[in-house]
């Protein structure tokens, strides 16, 4: 996949119709109250059947040939439906990485399946105990097997292959690719606040095949990528938190007056307004960055992944303060979003690591 | 001795008793910010009830010691500060006061003393689904049938109504007065007919919220306090007491004792989170605002002792410990996020059989932030405690 890559407009605007279609039909708040809020067979069939995983893959492996902004619009659909596909797993993650790293062979064969949704795949990079946006990790792979525990993994129930991040006796970075039924593998799932499950995977000599890496500056790029699109989510959230908020004050009366005549309120709204639109602008043009191959991109990332994480954080809050006692209940979408932007933030950098990055790359 | 000599003589008295005292399960749950159960809340009240502490706030002729707001307040703060669950405030800091400052000599004797040993768990009824931060809007209805009142009504938000027996309810009881001059202040039993109770699951996955509806619930009249149409005076006196107790500096203190903790258990790079500049001055800051605050409440309660009025101390104290309380949770997610947050659902529940794979508190943590964004919302959120302060205090 090439990043220059990009839909022309036409393909891009059919697109963009189509997911927002299926975006929409697979929201649902009750399904987020879990008990589990998974991905459904059905759901990610549909999202399959319409290509929506062929998106950023290179038209020669049955790709669309999309780019991280066309990614990252699809994200934006997910975090404004709080969807739990796990298209960031797949046509984000995975597909970069086997892109990037796989062999002529692998690449041949897995790309194709990742477009056509035909694999499930989990990405395993974070260690325990680690800000999961830098390469630096602890498994150690050995002969041909690793070794390691690795934390926060997303969809694992439901994924038949998992790539893992992993570094050998040299102390070299390479990617290991195991399968779910491997001996040595053990995985302990655990919810979410959010209903959604991760897990813990412990590996134990699980034997892999390999994915070299010959400079970590290329795991970083990919993990970078991957920053802005969950940025781009937190920015669909955003705005599904805002349009929402904003339909209550206009109902939700006090005093013999909508709350939104409140002119301290309507002041918060904009403010939320504001923000929204801010991170929208930093992780469009962060999208375009690594697109375009600009040379300040690693600084476009970082500003859009710390921006959208304050700003969701500061709008999924006031949403709630807005919305008084009813924002603290389950039943209420709000407190769905403000999880998901937690979430969010919490993977491929922090809002702090980010602006410690931004600050290493002041002059 | 002086009288910060003698606070802090206290202080460690209570920090004593404390140490000895609370009972470990209860304490550990408290840390980790896990949930209690009832037992654990009345477990504790009754040993602090025994020492004569519970309702030592109290006038001498009602069983209490008679003391000072300042002195209640640096006793909850502190044991607040080492694991102490929250004292639930309904009966001995809410309704008991009301009914020995506005009750006949029959209620006092009837209610005071199952009260004051948490033999009743009070729950408060004042907000309805039209009456949030409009209380006055409530629509209630408490209709006189002789020796009854028969009561007609839907109330939300109560907190731990499923563990109440009993409820204190502001009812409308004339709907032609203005509405301020309309509402009744009525103690009613939990188990009356016509009374049932829908819990709320909350944004923590905890069910303490409730709706309780009222369905033509034969209250006797012998539970109305004060006169019928004055409800709204006992009310605001009440809500005083509540907001004043809402500054939770020794809470304050506990979370920023745990934020230390994650600090010191994550590193980044190599190093403890805890070393770091930016980090560092971060805590600073949020210290700055704990001290800063901690005066103001010592300034506050003197001039409450003074005479002034308490609901202008009481609405800005409520403002700043709920910033200052959302702010340092802000803070321990952020930090818990920086170490590879494993946020676990499981991790609430002390008897969860599911190893936990976050780090020790970050679930509990977790909880903490979720429920504390009500800290700016109930009691008056701060938006009205704003307004109050503008009028009432700046005169604009
Ligand atoms: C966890 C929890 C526990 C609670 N426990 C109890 C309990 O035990 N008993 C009980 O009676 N109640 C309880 N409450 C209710 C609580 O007191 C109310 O939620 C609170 O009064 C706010 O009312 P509301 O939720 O209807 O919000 P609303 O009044 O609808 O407020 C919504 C928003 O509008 C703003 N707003 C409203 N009016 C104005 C104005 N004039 N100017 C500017 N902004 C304004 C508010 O600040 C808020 O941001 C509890 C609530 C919660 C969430």
């Amino acid at each position: 996949m090439k990043h220059e890559a990009n839909l022309d407009a036409e393909v891009r605007r059919l697109f963009a119709a189509t997911v927002e279609k299926l975006a929409k039909q697979h929201h649902s708040i009750e399904r987020c109250r879990g008990p589990r809020f998974e991905c459904s067979d059905e759901e990610w069939s549909a999202f399959a059947e319409q290509g929506v995983f062929a998106l950023g893959i290179d038209p020669e492996y049955g790709g669309l040939g999309g780019g991280i902004s066309d990614l990252a619009a699809v994200m934006r659909q997910i975090g404004y439906n709080l969807l739990a596909v796990p298209f960031f797993e797949n046509a984000v993650m995975a597909a970069l990485l086997v892109n990037r790293f796989g062999s002529a062979d692998l690449k041949e064969s897995l790309l194709p399946q990742i477009a056509e949704g035909s694999v499930r795949m989990a990405v395993a990079l974070r260690d325990p105990g680690t800000v999961g946006a830098d390469a630096n990790h602890r498994a150690q792979f050995a002969g041909d097997t690793i070794s390691g525990v690795k934390d926060q993994v997303m969809d694992a129930e439901n994924a038949s292959k998992f790539l893992v991040g992993a570094h050998d006796v040299d102390g070299k970075m390479v990617l290991g690719m195991i399968e779910r039924d491997s001996p040595g593998l053990s995985v302990q799932h655990y919810r979410l606040p959010d209903n959604r499950i991760a897990s813990r995977l412990t590996l134990d000599s699980v034997v892999a095949t390999i994915l070299a890496v010959p400079d970590p500056g290329d795991i970083q790029a990919i993990l970078d990528a991957g920053a802005v699109c969950l940025a781009s989510e937190t920015v669909g959230a955003m705005a599904a938190a805002n349009r929402i908020t904003l339909d209550y004050a206009k109902v939700r009366r006090q005093f013999g007056r909508p709350i939104g005549d409140f002119q301290v309120l309507q002041h918060r709204m904009v403010d939320m307004f504001i923000a929204e639109r801010r991170s929208r602008a930093v992780v469009d043009e962060a999208a375009a960055a690594l697109d375009n191959s600009l040379s300040d991109r690693t600084m476009a990332v970082s500003v859009a992944k710390a921006q959208a994480d304050k700003s969701g954080r500061f709008v999924a809050e006031s949403a709630i303060q807005i919305h008084g006692g009813m924002g603290l209940t389950d039943e209420c979408a709000i407190g769905h979003y403000l999880k998901r932007i937690l979430l969010n933030g919490s993977r491929h950098g922090t809002a702090a690591w980010h602006l410690n990055r931004l600050s290493l790359l002041q002059r | 001795m002086s009288r910060s000599g003698e606070l802090a003589e206290f202080r460690k008295e209570v920090a004593d008793f404390c140490e000895s005292r609370l009972p470990e399960d209860i304490r550990r749950k408290v840390l980790l910010n896990q949930h209690l159960e009832k037992g654990d809340f009345v477990r504790w009240m009754r040993i602090l009830h025994e020492k004569g502490w519970l309702i030592a706030h109290w006038p001498e002729e009602y069983g209490g010691k008679d003391w000072p707001r300042l002195k209640r307040w640096v006793f909850e703060n502190e044991l607040y500060r080492l694991g102490s669950p929250w004292l639930a405030p309904f009966g001995v800091t809410y309704v008991g006061p009301v009914i020995y400052t506005f009750g006949t000599e029959a209620q006092k004797k009837r209610w005071l003393g199952p009260t004051a040993r948490h033999d009743i768990w009070w729950a408060q009824g004042y907000s309805e689904p039209n009456a949030g931060s409009d209380l006055a809007n409530l629509q209630t209805r408490a209709v006189r049938d002789g020796d009854h009142y028969i009561v007609t009504g839907h109330k939300i938000w109560t907190s731990m109504a499923q563990w109440a027996d009993m409820i204190f309810a502001l009812v409308r009881t004339d709907p032609d007065a203005k509405p301020q001059h309309g509402i009744s202040f009525l103690l009613i039993d939990l188990k009356s007919p016509g009374v049932s109770i829908r819990p709320i699951k909350s944004i923590n996955l905890v069910e303490d919220l409730n709706e309780v509806f009222f369905d033509a619930v034969r209250v006797p009249a012998d539970n109305l306090i004060g006169e019928e149409g004055r409800g709204w005076t006992y009310a605001k006196f009440l809500l005083d007491n509540e907001r004043l107790i809402s500054a939770e500096v020794g809470k304050a203190q506990r979370l920023m004792e745990q934020l230390r903790f994650f600090l010191r258990e994550t590193s980044a790079g190599g190093r403890p989170l805890i070393e770091m500049p930016s980090w560092r001055s971060r805590i600073a800051e949020l210290d700055l605002r704990l001290r800063s605050l901690v005066s103001l409440c010592n300034a506050m309660f003197a001039e409450l002792e003074a005479g002034d009025d308490p609901g202008l101390s009481a609405s800005m104290l409520k403002i700043e410990s709920a910033e200052l309380l959302q702010a340092i949770s802000g803070a321990q997610i952020d930090a818990l996020s920086e170490g590879g947050l494993s946020y676990q659902a499981e991790a609430l529940d002390p008897d969860s059989p599911v190893p936990h794979v976050a780090p020790e508190g970050a679930s509990g943590a977790l909880g903490e932030y979720l429920h504390g964004r009500v800290y700016s919302i109930w009691g008056g959120s701060s938006e009205i405690q704003k307004n109050i302060i503008a009028k009432a205090v700046l005169g604009l």
